[in-house]
């Protein structure tokens, strides 16, 4: 069988071909491993890659999967079959383009009604997680079209809590969902 | 002794705390939240009372509804774990009023040294040294703005009723100094239901040690020596050990004996931990005093060989220290790693959810104070500690080997832990050098990322699930094997 895996910000490719009833071959033009395996359970493998013992723990979301090795998490999906929910490909540094939480949340206060002209990097709405407080600010300059939440609220990430309109834009507006 | 106490707390301490009164026959009540009905406190303790709603304010802060919990089930003495009441004075007060124990010293010792700013003048007092600073709380942002002017910048705004980090902010330049106040009044306020504020000095690189103290009614002050709680992040101890690494005899016996001054400076009676920073001269000079059982109690426990919360039960019974300062001992060495619910990879953000998969490491010399299990619903109201991790071995060396194999077996799945990034700490030159100051994380682990290298083993992992694995027999099955109950995990309990 051939895989095309996406680990981080790379896709590999893999041959895989069972041999025997506990191991396969897995292969591409770089590399060759040899893997014996036992399945212990849905979330746990015993693995021998190349005559390295190796446990493998393993949690699905999805299309994707969380492989833990030696205390490592490895996010893997098939690359063939995007999910756009997987966490934990995309960096901490990607700018976001909404307002919406990291994390789930609670918000805390609101900093800015409908109406206000805001600027890129001013502080909007402040959400709290597990004790500490987060302050998330405009991703661009624009003006506040809607509030969507209220403080005391439990937001999830990709929630759009404030929307807010670039100045010169007159559509693109993202639709907001139901708080 | 007590027949029945309630621990006012959740998670990993409140359990904690239920081992040793289990071990000396004192029945336990826990109380619990909206979002803590199938948390493991409650289904641990001999009785539970629900008190509200997720929010902190309208249940584990809620003083009216723990006092009632307590009234209802008969308990006589409570337990306030560390965080929430347990550094509240108007909580142990009432206690005292309500004929009820408050295991934790008097409320009037913890008004004092719970106002930090009380604190420092307390301590002044008694000879010991202190940063340079407020002696005051303060709200009006013009005599902060002009009282940081006057102490210099860098300044660090804290809590006056702080702890844990909570409130606490750096600031370098005068420019940001009014909105971090703001924030950290805000964040203090919903932390301790008071939002005062006050300002020291920022030193450049400090350590922070501390020491263990435990008072008797009878006014016997012994210490149980040193941690050295430098490694952090976000203000918030992250890494523990004992000893510290830059300790000597005869410094250890000033900042004892310092430590020891502060305690009867204050009248202080129970389990209690004066900390300190050192500065690179090797000076110390008084931080704050916890006045309740501390987060890294457990690698004190390990050096010693005492059981701290029973010190606290017996001390809160009127029973004298069954030992004086010549007595305690320490062997080994001890590490304490503290195991979030937080992505190491994306600034430590938290991360809460559902925890799908847990395995706990074991082995010689290895103990988990652990709050949770594979099902729990990890809630975002709460703070972030799942467990703590703690290795005791002959030496500091063999406790950092025996911790990194403890972490390396630690699977928690469903949430994001710093497992890997404490590895990454335990195995660094700089943390087996013992350079382990409050910056160590921004010096060397800053933007850090797991080096990956087993990076085929996972893609082997992967494909084998998704060929003949565990993914499809158990979708076939259903769900029932993926979700070990807490009846399947938790082993024979029950009375």
């Amino acid at each position: 069988m051939q895989y095309r895996l996406k680990t981080g910000e790379k896709v590999i490719s893999l041959q895989a071909e069972k041999k025997g009833d506990h191991a396969i071959t897995l292969s591409n033009d770089n590399c060759h491993l040899d893997v014996e395996y036992t399945v212990i359970s849905s979330q746990h493998q015993h693995l021998v890659v190349n005559g390295c013992p190796v446990n493998a723990w393993l949690a699905r979301e999805g299309n994707a999967t969380t492989v833990m090795i030696r205390g490592i998490p490895y996010f893997i999906q098939d690359a063939d079959i995007p999910d756009p929910r997987v966490r934990g490909k995309k960096g901490l540094q990607a700018i976001p383009q909404d307002v919406t939480p990291p994390m789930p949340a609670v918000v805390v206060r609101i900093l800015v009604t409908v109406g206000d002209s805001v600027k890129l990097g001013q502080s909007v709405i402040v959400v709290e997680s597990m004790k500490m407080e987060t302050t998330l600010s405009a991703p661009r300059d624009g003006r506040v079209k809607a509030v969507n939440v209220a403080a005391g609220d439990k937001v999830m990430p990709g929630q759009i809590m404030v929307d807010i309109d670039r100045d010169d834009a007159v559509s693109a507006i993202k639709e907001s969902q139901p708080g | 002794m007590f027949r029945k106490i309630l621990v006012a707390n959740r998670g990993e301490i409140a359990r904690r705390v239920m081992y040793t009164c289990r071990e000396m026959g004192i029945a336990t009540v826990a109380v619990y939240s909206e979002a803590d009905r199938k948390a493991l406190h409650v289904l641990k303790a001999d009785q539970a009372v629900f008190i509200g709603s997720s929010d902190p304010a309208e249940s584990y802060l809620n003083i009216d509804k723990i006092i009632a919990a307590a009234k209802l089930t008969g308990a006589e003495a409570i337990h306030p774990g560390y965080g929430f009441l347990a550094e509240n004075p108007q909580f142990a007060e009432r206690c005292e009023q309500e004929g009820l124990v408050f295991i934790g010293p008097p409320s009037q010792v913890i008004r004092k040294l719970g106002d930090k700013t009380v604190a420092r003048r307390t301590v002044a007092g008694s000879g010991v040294p202190v940063i340079p600073g407020m002696d005051r709380p303060e709200s009006d942002p013009g005599i902060l703005a002009r009282e940081a002017a006057k102490i210099g910048y860098p300044v660090l705004i804290k809590a006056a009723a702080g702890g844990g980090g909570k409130g606490m902010r750096v600031v370098t330049l005068p420019k940001d100094f009014d909105e971090a106040c703001t924030s950290a009044s805000s964040e203090a306020k919903r932390a301790f239901s008071d939002g005062s504020i006050y300002l020291e000095k920022y030193l450049y690189r400090p350590r922070h040690v501390e020491f263990q103290v435990v008072a008797d009614m009878q006014g016997h002050v012994v210490h149980l020596l040193e941690r050295e709680c430098s490694i952090q992040r976000r203000h918030q101890k992250i890494i523990e050990e004992t000893p510290s690494p830059i300790m000597t005899p005869e410094l250890r016996e000033r900042m004892g004996a310092a430590a020891v001054a502060v305690a009867r400076a204050s009248g202080y009676v129970n389990a209690g931990t004066v900390e300190f920073l050192v500065d690179q001269e090797r000076n110390f000079y008084f931080l704050e005093v916890n006045t309740r059982l501390q987060v890294e109690h457990p690698i004190t426990e390990m050096i010693t060989g005492l059981d701290i919360v029973r010190i606290q039960l017996e001390v809160a019974c009127g029973n004298p220290l069954p030992f004086v300062q010549e007595d305690v001992r320490s062997r080994g060495h001890a590490i304490e790693c503290r195991i979030y619910a937080e992505d190491p990879e994306k600034g430590f953000y938290p991360s809460p959810g559902r925890i799908i998969y847990m395995q706990a490491p074991s082995g010689p010399g290895i103990r988990n104070d652990c709050g949770v299990y594979a099902g729990f619903q990890v809630p975002v109201e709460y703070d972030p500690i799942l467990s703590k991790l703690i290795a005791h071995a002959e030496d500091r060396n063999q406790a950092i080997s025996r911790m990194i194999q403890a972490l390396e077996d630690y699977v928690i799945l469903g949430v994001s832990t710093p497992v890997a990034f404490l590895i990454d700490v335990l195995k660094s030159e700089a943390f087996a050098g013992g350079d382990t100051f409050t910056d160590f994380i921004d010096a060397h682990f800053s933007g850090w990322k797991p080096n990956r290298c087993d990076q085929d083993a996972a893609c082997a992992a992967f494909i084998i699930d998704d060929m003949f694995g565990g993914s499809k027999a158990e979708a076939a099955k259903g769900r029932a094997a993926v979700d070990a109950s807490p009846w399947q995990t938790l082993g024979p309990w029950g009375r």
